[in-house]
């Protein structure tokens, strides 16, 4: 070691030590994990992983053997169409919205009322699926309560928690598909059968430059030279452009890595939240800045103080600091919600915000009308952190529960979602947890398929842009892996990863990672 | 706990989790602390580590040390939890005492004018250290703070350990520009 190092070593240690003195683990803590545990008693040694009634999609090897000689073709097609200026096959007439928000849910692009009154069926009540049928049964079933409705003074009727009580899961059918996923499965990051990452390196001054890697190798760090600009986001649109989100630009990028728009962000930014048809805010540390979802700069709210929350919807951004919420219309203030203090916060399209406030012992469920007034201030109990509104803004989903506007329960995931969300073009609903992922069908009242990663974390889940595949990212015992899986719960694609991106996703044919260093495409069909 | 073999550890499940979270409860609060940033995330995140060995025993089967795999298991949940729809809309920005406990300059030394000048500097490294986005921050901390080697920082972060050390590489000289330009570096 050299004394540089040495020095380093010490003076981190002796800093970092100095600086967390006196903050321990302390037996308290100790002591909740075993009460926990002793609770959750002796767990399963071995999940079930393959009921009898499911379909088990194993990894085929002949995938492997087509993908192989597929590939050696699809390399001599696709290759020239690198530097071509044409958008994403397909994606631009998927007329949808891209994939699930980043900080809020997002909403599909067209009416999702049909949507709305079958996600509101329970489950064994799937064959009731004609408008009303769904609200017709809530209402027949006592233990739902629709509360929260404001009264004639516009008051918000306040109620206790009615977690799960007499609603169902949208539980697996016997139609719906297991898909269990193993990094052990996936060929070694050095399989060359599928062809080479087309790296795009998103260059902080000049935009992005199209570097292709060597046919027979996946592009490595060592290829680059200038210190990559921290990326942040990325956020695939329907029209095939790549919204990408760095230190110092935004960039609008074609899948062939070529700049459409790019504004320069100073100072840096340090968040970015999407809307739901792809409009965004990106926080420096002075200002919010709007974007369209075409990457156009639009506006600018001044800010004195990094929001803690931060939610947008066309052109409203609802920014929540140490002084409550703010609402912008545009640039202009447009309301404030004084004094409230949100663990999340999430905008449906019609402007109404929907809050977690409280404790963690007793969360409150609250929803604005985009004019302000309280329309809902409901006890919930989540299971899970996955929070946003869903169904074109009908829905709140809050953990594993789904809410309606007046706080009536309409259904339950199959999961405790970390994340839950609307996939793009009204495709469905994608949930997901460092264990499972689960799409929801949109036209039933089932999940079509859950994911499971037998080995390892699920790290993301995202929709593609046209809301048709969902990309997973996954720490295995092997390596940061990556899978593909369509509607059906086919796997379309895995791959283990040489290093962790960003983030990940899948628009059109294409598989995009943003990196430290870039953003990285790759062919579905390699 | 000296040796990582699984052997030296209780037969019973709760008690190896008490006896992991007994030696290894503050290096994995402390690691969750310099992945996120935030001491009630991190609290929570290093009770939720240990649930989770406890919830996946069966996986830990002894091939690799006890504080790799406790290591790993904080390391993904750090990620999965950067990554939530609650947390991950604004990247940490707190210096990292700035929830915690006051920092005195060192007057220890001989010199007391010289002490405070060694803290200060020691400060702007850390602030320099907790400013590198995750992927540096990440090796150094486990590199620097908790002695991990290369291969075994490979093995609790996912990666291989080239990308590991150029990571490590770019990191260190990350660091020294940043020193040299706020005056530290001699």
């Amino acid at each position: 070691m050299s004394d540089i190092d040495k020095e380093l070593r010490h003076a981190i240690k002796e800093e970092f030590d100095r600086s967390l003195a006196g903050w321990t683990f302390t037996p308290e803590m100790r002591q909740a994990v075993l009460d926990r545990i002793a609770r959750e008693g002796e767990p399963e040694a071995t999940p079930v992983s393959t009921p009898a009634s499911t379909t088990l999609r194993r990894f085929r090897p002949a995938y492997w053997v087509a993908a192989a000689a597929a590939a050696f073709v699809l390399a001599i097609n696709l290759w020239p169409r690198v530097s071509t200026d044409s958008p994403m096959t397909g994606s631009a007439a998927s007329g949808g919205a891209p994939e699930s928000a980043r900080t809020t849910a997002r909403a599909p692009a067209g009416d999702p009322a049909e949507e709305l009154k079958i996600m509101a069926v329970p489950l064994d009540a799937s064959a009731d699926t004609a408008p009303g049928a769904a609200a017709a049964k809530q209402d027949a079933a006592p233990e739902v309560q629709v509360t929260g409705v404001p009264d004639a003074s516009g008051a918000a009727v306040q109620a206790e928690p009615d977690a799960g009580r007499g609603v169902e899961a949208f539980g697996l059918s016997a139609e719906s598909v297991k898909v269990a996923l193993r990094g052990d499965e996936i060929p070694a990051a050095a399989d060359t059968a599928r062809g080479s990452w087309m790296f795009l390196q998103l260059d902080d001054r000049g935009g992005a430059q199209v570097a292709e890697a060597p046919a027979d190798e996946t592009v490595s760090v060592q290829t680059l030279q200038a210190t990559p600009p921290e990326v942040l986001d990325l956020n695939p649109l329907a029209n095939g452009n790549v919204v990408v989100v760095n230190r110092a630009l935004v960039q609008v990028v074609d899948a062939y890595g070529n700049r459409v728009v790019e504004t320069a962000v100073d100072p840096a930014p340090s968040a970015v939240a999407f809307g739901p048809s792809g409009e965004s805010a990106v926080v420096t540390s002075d200002a919010v800045l709007r974007f369209t979802a075409e990457g156009m700069l639009t506006g600018s709210i001044r800010q004195e103080e990094t929001p803690a929350l931060v939610a947008v919807s066309g052109d409203r951004t609802a920014l929540a600091d140490s002084e409550g919420i703010k609402v912008y219309v545009a640039d202009s203030r447009a309301l404030t919600l004084p004094g409230l203090q949100p663990s999340a916060m999430a905008m449906a399209p019609d402007g109404a915000l929907a809050l977690l406030t409280g404790s963690p012992q007793g969360v409150r469920l609250q929803i604005y009308s985009a004019e302000g007034q309280l329309n809902l201030d409901q006890a919930v109990v989540p299971e899970g952190e996955g929070f946003g509104f869903l169904a074109g803004g009908r829905l709140v989903a809050v953990g594993s529960a789904l809410y309606d506007r007046n706080g009536g329960q309409t259904g339950r995931l199959p999961i405790a979602p970390s994340r839950v969300s609307d996939l793009a073009g009204g495709q469905g609903v994608l949930a997901w947890n460092s264990q499972q992922v689960a799409r929801l069908e949109a036209g039933g009242a089932t999940a079509r398929w859950v994911a499971e990663v037998e080995d390892g974390s699920i790290l993301q889940a995202s929709g593609s842009a046209r809301g048709d595949l969902v990309v997973i990212l996954a720490s295995t015992a092997d390596g940061p892996a990556l899978w593909v899986i369509d509607e059906s719960g086919n796997r379309r694609y895995a791959e283990r990863l040489a290093e962790w991106p960003a983030d990940a996703t899948a628009a059109g044919d294409q598989i995009l990672l943003l990196t430290a260093e870039g953003l990285m495409v790759r062919n579905l069909n390699r | 706990m000296s040796q990582s073999d699984r052997a030296v550890l209780p037969a019973d499940r709760a008690a190896a989790i008490d006896q992991l979270m007994r030696e290894y409860g503050t290096k994995v609060l402390h690691l969750a602390y310099s992945y996120l940033k935030d001491r009630h995330l991190a609290e929570d995140v290093a009770q939720e580590v240990f649930i989770k060995a406890y919830r996946n025993w069966d996986s830990f089967r002894g091939e690799s040390s006890a504080y790799t795999w406790l290591y790993r298991i904080t390391v993904n949940l750090c990620r999965d939890k950067a990554r939530s729809a609650w947390w991950r809309r604004l990247l940490p920005t707190d210096d990292p005492r700035a929830a915690g406990t006051p920092v005195e300059p060192d007057t220890t030394g001989d010199d007391p004018e010289e002490a405070v000048v060694l803290s200060d500097q020691r400060e702007r490294l850390m602030n320099y250290v907790m400013q590198l986005s995750a992927a540096y921050r990440e090796v150094i901390i486990l590199y620097y703070y908790h002695d991990l080697t290369t291969v075994e920082i490979a093995e609790v972060t996912g990666q291989n350990e080239n990308t590991v050390k150029t990571r490590l590489f770019r990191a260190r000289a990350m660091l020294k520009q940043m020193l040299q330009k706020g005056g530290v570096a001699q």
